[in-house]
């Protein structure tokens, strides 16, 4: 089984890249789960046409512990790709990295951890260790940055590379950068610097995404890309960064860089 | 996640996992305990092993290692304490590890198991506690006998041996209640082979599979019952004897478990339970009612069972005896309950 | 070099200060806003009950606001105001109680277990409850009565005496008073505990030990117009003088105990000295449970009972003195207690630790354990 985990900034288009990548490996007859890592809980919805499922944590605050079953918080969507979403607690209360680790907690015992290839779409800001929980051991063997060109998207992708780096120090730890994957901002000369950062933190790119209009069209129209337009160009890339993902061996150990390094690097691209 | 679907939900009241999870490990004469979080949490405990200890005439203080986390490994994270703490323990050479969590370091995220699976030369094990948001105080002791499992190696079980599980190392009587079971497993020539866990060191610990049949202390322990019959193949019997027919239907259990007749067993504890009841015929005739104080049910069929043995009556205007605060275990506390009964009578 | 990690740490919390402090205001309800675990030892600890929210972990998920308010709702009728002490993860949490309690009367401390140790809680509450001076006020504050303290209730009578002795009555008793008193304290305070101090009004000094008492009152007399502390200082030579006759008999016929003393570093140097003075006793060590200040004795700063037992060891001492946690591995020396936890023994009596019948109290016991012959080798 294999597992993925794709981290990056807040609104840099993770999820759409998630929920994209998981149509693009489920057309391939793969038998495919998603789990969004989110209290905002709006990973899997193009994958449920437009669906907001109950999330995991509203599902056990209602029926309590003893009371869930797998069919209440599993769904299926697209092509058999089942979705998860963790939820959380409202901006401003409670604690939602607690929240993530009582969401796994609670799909091990219901043994619901299962399938060809596990994606876990995680939230933007890391800030606390309930967040890591995807890069513990006994899950995302595979981290994928998504970032697009923009100076504070890089950042983020870089910050991130210090607790992928801090995990991969545990002696037992399996889980290793797997990749960039550039979402454009359409920035010029955007493929070659996000090229260029991923060499720096010892990754490469494995995906340039453009921007495209298609991408809005298929969302407003409540669904991914490959199930909207399935021969457009987009598509084509998002199954290309399927196969990648499938064939990739490549895990490294990424070297975060300095805040000097990642300035004067946007710089030499200016 | 424990949560509240009810207002009424008790597990709120019933304690924490720390204290069930240190009523294992702070037993164990030659592993080490860490407790991962705030000082607090593990003065707290040791607090309650000195108080009870001290009212059950029973010391020296365990060992108890705190990682002392202060307010900024609360923000920055504490597994790097974590581990410093884990190597000072290893200095002591203890033969395992047992290493607590607190909510707080759970609500944190740290990742007590990737620390604890580092390769250290001994056991180092995480007792599954999480403080609060690990459950309650039962949670806590049970995911600690499972953890402390992990030290148990497969072996073949020999017949006529026979693993005491889950003691209630906290309990006033507990090496009262153990001696009349081991009596009664006497009785049909069978052996104590492991205590677990109660002053069992690390090697007898690991030989809890030559046990043929394990005995839980109480119902709420199934769970870790169920979970070595699953590892090892072990056969178990939910409760200690209670009440005289109790005792009795434990012999039989015991025997039909081990494939042993214990016909003449149950015959003569059937007249040393006789015996007793003859001993206490000067309250034949009393009237008692049965005053539960705090959270007992008076455990009716075990106290309305002794009364008629020895023909003495319930009712309200009976003379005022409280629920005895521990179920007395087999006839020998059966016995002892009575010689209260007794004290209160002729008060 | 502070080493990681702590082995059975003896002492408790910022968290259980704080209750202990606010739990001293009899018309303030205390809650514990945390899990049950953190509630009953508080409770244990304190003489009076304190309440608390029993969290679970959805709780800590999703936010405490229902809770709160729901067991806020329940209490607000029976006290003049409430303290909400925040317990490690909701400290952590950092919700705004202020906003979703705003209807009720409340205050909110934060003093979290890992925020530091049993008088930083203490402090902190002070400091949350912001007492006030009334210059007016006739009286003297007794401060350091601190509900824990298992010697705090005889402090305080025995304080009230001595003052009363004086002419003088007492004003705001920190914490052992109503709510209203805390914000009308007088100008001028002694403390019973030197270690617990709330900060509020001029500090006259410390009632513990026979110097500081006289010195104390000599403060007391320059401070305040109308005060005869004349009957006091009498009392305090008569009873010094009990003191110096019981202790000269003892060494005739005893050596001077070598002593080691574990407590809060206030009330250990208090004993220490009144040792040194009386009995010409060796003070080995001092383990302060809390920061210390500058002393004469050797002083090491723990709450380790490792390094207790390792100190008791190194420096064999005839008589230890400090919680019974220190009487489990005095060994063969003689043992007296000072601090809390003193526990497998039965406690009726109000005794002080202060004041004269305080001095009094500690002499006659170190005596007594010193010529336990039964204890003799």
């Amino acid at each position: 089984m294999k597992q993925i985990a794709l981290y990056g900034k807040g609104g840099i288009g993770k999820s759409t890249t998630s929920a994209n990548l998981s149509a693009a490996l489920a057309d391939r007859g793969l038998d495919i789960m998603q789990i969004g890592c989110d209290p905002k809980h709006d990973s899997t919805r193009m994958l449920m046409h437009g669906t907001w499922i109950p999330t995991v944590l509203d599902q056990v605050r209602e029926q309590g512990d003893e009371g869930i079953s797998a069919d209440q918080v599993v769904f299926e969507g697209y092509r058999g790709v089942r979705c998860v979403e963790a939820g959380g607690p409202e901006p401003g209360v409670g604690c939602a990295g607690r929240g993530i680790i009582a969401t796994f907690q609670l799909l091990e015992r219901l043994d619901a951890l299962r399938g060809d290839v596990i994606v876990y779409d995680v939230l933007g800001d890391v800030v606390c260790g309930g967040f890591a929980m995807p890069m513990r051991e006994g899950y995302a063997q595979e981290i994928y940055l998504v970032t697009s060109g923009e100076l504070m998207s890089l950042y983020a992708a870089n910050n991130i590379c210090k607790a992928i780096a801090r995990l991969s120090r545990r002696v037992r730890s399996k889980c290793a950068l797997g990749g960039v994957i550039c979402n454009s901002a359409n920035i010029t000369d955007e493929k070659t610097l996000v090229e260029e950062f991923a060499r720096r933190i010892n990754s490469r790119l494995i995906a340039y995404v453009p921007r495209d209009r298609i991408v809005q069209v298929a969302e407003i129209n409540k669904q991914t890309v490959i199930e909207y337009a399935p021969e457009s160009a987009q598509a084509g890339v998002y199954r290309a960064l399927a196969g990648s993902v499938l064939e990739n061996t490549a895990m490294t150990i990424p070297t975060p860089l300095d805040m000097d390094e990642l300035e004067s690097l946007a710089l030499e691209f200016v | 996640m424990n949560s509240n679907p009810s207002p009424l939900n008790l597990s709120r009241y019933e304690g924490c996992t720390i204290t069930g999870a240190l009523a294992v490990s702070a037993f164990i004469p030659d592993a080490l305990t860490v407790v991962h979080g705030p000082a607090g949490c593990a003065h707290h405990n040791l607090s309650l092993l000195h108080a009870t200890l001290l009212q059950h005439d029973r010391l020296p203080l365990p060992r108890v290692y705190a990682t002392s986390l202060g307010e900024k490994d609360i923000i920055f994270g504490g597994e790097e304490a974590l581990e410093r703490t884990i190597e000072r323990v290893l200095q002591r050479n203890p033969r395992a590890v047992c290493v607590i969590s607190t909510c707080i370091t759970e609500t944190i995220g740290d990742d007590t198991d990737a620390v604890c699976g580092r390769e250290w030369g001994v056991p180092v094990i995480h007792l599954h506690s999480a403080g609060f948001l690990g459950g309650s105080f039962n949670e806590g002791f049970v995911n600690a006998l499972k953890g402390i499992g992990t030290l148990v190696s497969p072996a073949e079980a020999h017949d006529g041996s026979i693993n005491i599980v889950g003691e209630k190392n906290l309990e006033f009587e507990v090496e009262e209640n153990y001696e009349e079971v081991a009596r009664l497993l006497g009785l049909l020539d069978l052996e104590v082979n492991v205590r677990f866990v109660r002053n069992t060191r690390v090697d007898d610990i690991s030989r809890f599979s030559e046990g043929s049949l394990n005995i839980l202390r109480e119902g709420a322990l199934d769970p870790i019952g169920r979970h070595f019959h699953e590892q090892f193949g072990q056969p178990y019997l939910s409760g200690f004897p209670v009440g005289l027919q109790g005792t009795r239907a434990f012999l039989q259990a015991i025997g039909d478990a081990c494939g042993i007749k214990a016909n003449e067993a149950i015959a003569a504890e059937k007249a040393l339970q006789e015996e007793v009841a003859a001993d206490f015929a000067d309250l034949r005739g009393e009237v008692i009612s049965l005053s539960p104080f705090g959270f007992q049910c008076p455990e009716f069929f075990l106290l309305s069972e002794v009364a008629g043995a020895i023909g003495v009556r319930i009712a309200p205007e009976g003379t005022e005896i409280p629920v005895p605060f521990g179920t007395p275990v087999g006839t020998a506390g059966i016995r002892r309950m009575l010689h209260q009964w007794r004290r209160f009578l002729h008060a | 070099m502070r080493e990681q990690g702590c082995i059975n740490p003896l002492w408790p919390c910022a968290m259980t200060g704080a209750v202990a402090c606010l739990a001293g205001f009899s018309d303030l309800g205390v809650i514990v806003h945390g899990s049950s675990g953190c509630y009953y030892y508080t409770e244990t600890l304190v003489p009076v009950p304190v309440h608390s929210t029993f969290l679970v972990e959805e709780e800590v998920i999703f936010g405490a606001e229902r809770r709160l308010q729901e067991v806020v709702g329940d209490l607000a009728s029976l006290y003049q105001k409430l303290a909400i002490v925040n317990t490690c993860v909701p400290s952590v949490i950092g919700e705004d109680m202020h906003l979703f309690l705003e209807e009720y009367d409340v205050m909110i401390v934060d003093a979290p277990g890992f925020s530091g140790h049993l008088e930083d809680g203490w402090r902190t509450a002070i400091d949350t409850l912001e007492p006030e001076v009334d210059e007016q006020r006739a009286g003297i504050n007794i401060d350091g009565l601190f509900s824990a303290d298992p010697f705090y209730s005889g402090n305080r009578m025995e304080a009230e005496r001595l003052l009363a002795m004086a002419g003088l009555a007492p004003a705001t008793r920190f914490c052992a008073d109503t709510l209203h008193k805390a914000y009308q304290a007088a100008p001028v305070t002694v403390a019973a505990n030197p270690d617990f101090r709330s900060g509020v009004g001029t500090d006259a000094g410390s009632l513990m030990g026979i110097r500081p008492l006289k010195s104390c009152f000599s403060k007391i007399a320059a401070l305040c117009t109308g005060a005869d502390i004349d009957p006091v200082m009498e009392l305090i030579d008569e009873a010094e003088e009990r003191i110096i006759h019981a202790c000269d008999r003892h060494l005739h016929r005893f050596d001077p105990p070598a002593t080691a003393i574990f407590a809060g570093f206030g009330q250990a140097e208090a004993v220490a000295t009144m040792l040194r003075d009386y009995l010409d006793a060796e003070i080995v060590v001092i383990g302060s449970r809390n920061r210390p200040g500058t002393s004469p004795f050797p002083v090491a700063e723990t709450r380790d009972l490792d390094q207790i037992t390792d100190l008791i060891v190194h420096h064999a001492p005839d008589l230890v003195i400090g919680s019974t946690y220190e009487e489990t591995v005095a060994g063969r020396a003689s043992f007296v207690p000072l601090t809390l936890p003193i526990r497998g023994r039965i406690i009726l009596a109000h005794r002080p630790l202060a004041g004269t019948e305080g001095a009094l109290g500690i002499m006659e016991s170190v005596l007594n354990a010193c010529m336990d012959t039964k204890r003799k080798p």
